[in-house]
């Protein structure tokens, strides 16, 4: 056997397959909004990722030296690779900046998964500060994951400003230690907190219901009668109803005790999840300070997605919409057989040639494919791998065309 | 929508099924559970794991909720939310050793230095170890942890110790208190924001009960 590195992959076949169609439609959709594509340096200095990654990333950093003997770390996130480009290649006159990429990450794995390689697929919007970047960025994501296919998928939002609201005259240590719990999904200790902690009571009543908070856009209403106004809730709000007009309402979930990356967010922010996937498949929001590192005046609003989970969420009929047929090419001219090729893939007809000279095997290596159909170049009679159905290839297009 | 619940067999089990008991769920099938690992009652959708697995159900999705000791969450350190302490099931985490070992927990912690623990909990024993800056061989058994000291495999262990019978007939005392552990109720973060309607009473439910059984400590 040829074994390869623990926690890291070769990958083949249908899932291979899947994420190159989730990545190439991603790249697309975002590319027809102006998201210009990004190829993020393969290792990060490590004086940089020290200084600019979260604590949560610091802690999975995989450090090595590079052939010039710079003290290096395989890419942690592309994130900072995007800025750092963007505030060293583009003039502040030049934003908004749209940026998309498709790239591989590395770090040291988390419990209970043992991968310290993945795959992710990120945008970003930089530097606009006005209304419209979130939704913009929210509505290309969903209309992404809408064109693969995808069931029973759901979007939650948060907003960092709500909660740093509820937790104004609270002491530094006490909110902390509550955004931490929160952040670290420890509801126990963070009730326990709030209890022993002397905390006004209206400020008590806000945080005690806060995380609570969860569900339909109605719990942004719930929250706004415990704040005694609309006012911290306006961003959330304005982009539930720009959801809920775009037709993402049934999809879009709130969850007012949402908490992502301490220190790293400043406003909205969002969880993916898949249906019966136990934790995100990303999420994102807007963020400034990462920004201001590199010297950048202003807010972004990014995400990423985990490309291996959403590939592995579809099924196979979900990418087997394209027709595709095994040409055998056995007796024919190889330029005609490859001249009929491209008029099929012209014709969006998936094509794989075969140059075996017995037409059996080539019949096998369609079946052994998964391929419905195998066509004869030199008489573009077409059968079934099935039955073996036989039809002109200009009757079995205009079938599959249909 | 059928909620799903792992909950732990074992130790633990009888305990967790009078917490839901306590949290009005069906229990009725649990109690005549024979060898079924998965049973659904009354709407609800219940699944047994051996204990240390529980998190990882609860973690990849399988189950919205579960029902797991504070020392199997800490060693696993799967993402979940932990919901609420049921104050059941309690135990603690210590080092313990034969006598004869107590004096290096007494002094300096560089008597600690390479000091071979015994455990099931190679992870907790690292990062308890680690935090005071002590290096130690960590020597992870799957069960009978309290013969090694015993039989020469190591110094001392780390373990959950509930009256300390146990560790008594095997000659071995606590040496430090490492943690509290008590049943916790976890969700998964898909869980929580699929079914949270369904979950937020059951945990009001519980944090009601938990108060009137230990009125002492509110």
């Amino acid at each position: 056997m040829n074994r390869i590195p623990k926690g890291c992959k070769n990958i083949g076949a249908e899932l291979a397959e899947a994420m190159e169609r989730c990545r190439a439609s991603f790249l697309s959709i975002f590319a027809s909004y102006g998201y210009r594509p990004f190829w993020p340096s393969g290792l990060q200095l490590l004086e940089t990722a020290l200084d600019k990654l979260s604590p949560y990333l610091k802690r999975r950093i995989i450090p090595l030296s590079s052939p010039h003997g710079e003290p290096c770390c395989l890419r942690t996130d592309i994130t900072l690779g995007v800025v750092a480009y963007c505030a060293a290649h583009h003039p502040p006159h030049e934003r908004p900046l749209r940026i998309s990429y498709a790239d591989r990450l590395f770090r040291i794995p988390s419990s209970p998964n043992y991968d310290i390689e993945g795959y992710q697929l990120g945008a970003e919007l930089i530097g606009w500060e006005g209304r419209g970047a979130d939704v913009e960025i929210i509505s290309l994501l969903l209309e992404f994951l809408e064109k693969l296919g995808l069931r029973g998928y759901r979007l939650v939002l948060g907003d960092a400003n709500v909660i740093a609201t509820a937790l104004e005259g609270v002491p530094t240590p006490v909110s902390e230690e509550l955004l931490s719990c929160l952040q670290g999904g420890n509801y126990s200790t963070y009730y326990a907190t709030l209890k022993k902690e002397a905390i006004d009571g209206d400020r008590r009543k806000l945080l005690q219901a806060l995380p609570n908070l969860k569900g339909a856009k109605n719990v942004i209403d719930e929250a706004s009668v415990l704040f005694g106004s609309f006012e911290p809730l306006a961003s959330l709000k304005s982009i539930a109803d720009s959801l809920e007009e775009l037709g993402y309402g049934s999809i879009s979930f709130f969850d007012l005790g949402l908490v992502r990356e301490l220190g790293y967010y400043s406003g909205p922010v969002f969880d993916v999840f898949l249906e019966g996937v136990g934790v995100p498949i990303g999420g994102g929001g807007r963020y400034d300070r990462l920004l201001a590192q590199y010297g950048v005046l202003g807010q972004a609003v990014g995400f990423a997605l985990n490309l291996e989970r959403l590939a592995s969420a579809l099924s196979r009929s979900d990418f087997d919409a394209v027709p595709k047929l095994l040409l055998w090419c056995g007796p024919s001219s190889p330029s005609d057989a490859v001249a009929l090729a491209r008029h099929l893939v012209s014709l969006d007809i998936g094509v794989e040639m075969s140059w075996h000279s017995d037409a059996s095997i080539a019949l096998d290596l369609a079946r052994q494919r998964g391929l419905s159909w195998w066509c004869d170049a030199s008489t573009r009679i077409v059968k079934s791998t099935k039955d073996q159905a036989a039809l002109s290839l200009d009757e079995w297009l205009l079938e599959v065309r249909q | 929508m059928m909620l799903s619940i792992v909950l732990p067999t074992g130790r633990v089990f009888d305990e967790a099924v009078e917490v839901l008991g306590e949290i009005g769920l069906p229990t009725g099938k649990l109690s005549h559970k024979g060898r079924s690992l998965v049973i659904e009652d009354g709407g609800w959708r219940y699944f047994l794991a051996k204990p240390m697995d529980v998190p990882l159900f609860v973690h990849s999705g399988i189950a919205d909720i579960g029902l797991a000791g504070s020392d199997v969450l800490w060693e696993t350190n799967a993402t979940l939310i932990e919901l609420a302490d049921t104050r059941r099931g309690l135990c603690r985490l210590v080092v313990a050793g034969p006598q004869a070992v107590a004096p290096r927990f007494m002094g300096h912690e560089s008597a600690l230095m390479w000091l071979k623990v015994a455990t099931k909990y190679p992870r907790i024993a690292d990062s308890h170890f680690s935090s005071k800056g002590v290096q130690v061989e960590v020597v992870h058994l799957h069960g009978s942890v309290e013969l090694a000291p015993r039989l020469g495999l190591a110094d001392c262990i780390l373990d959950i110790v509930q009256t300390g019978a146990t560790l008594e007939a095997n000659h071995l005392t606590v040496l430090e208190e490492v943690a509290p552990v008590s049943l916790r109720m976890v969700a998964s973060r898909y869980g929580i924001q699929r079914g949270w309607s369904s979950i937020l009473p059951l945990v009001e439910k519980l944090l009601e009960t938990t108060k009137e059984r230990s009125p002492k400590s509110e």
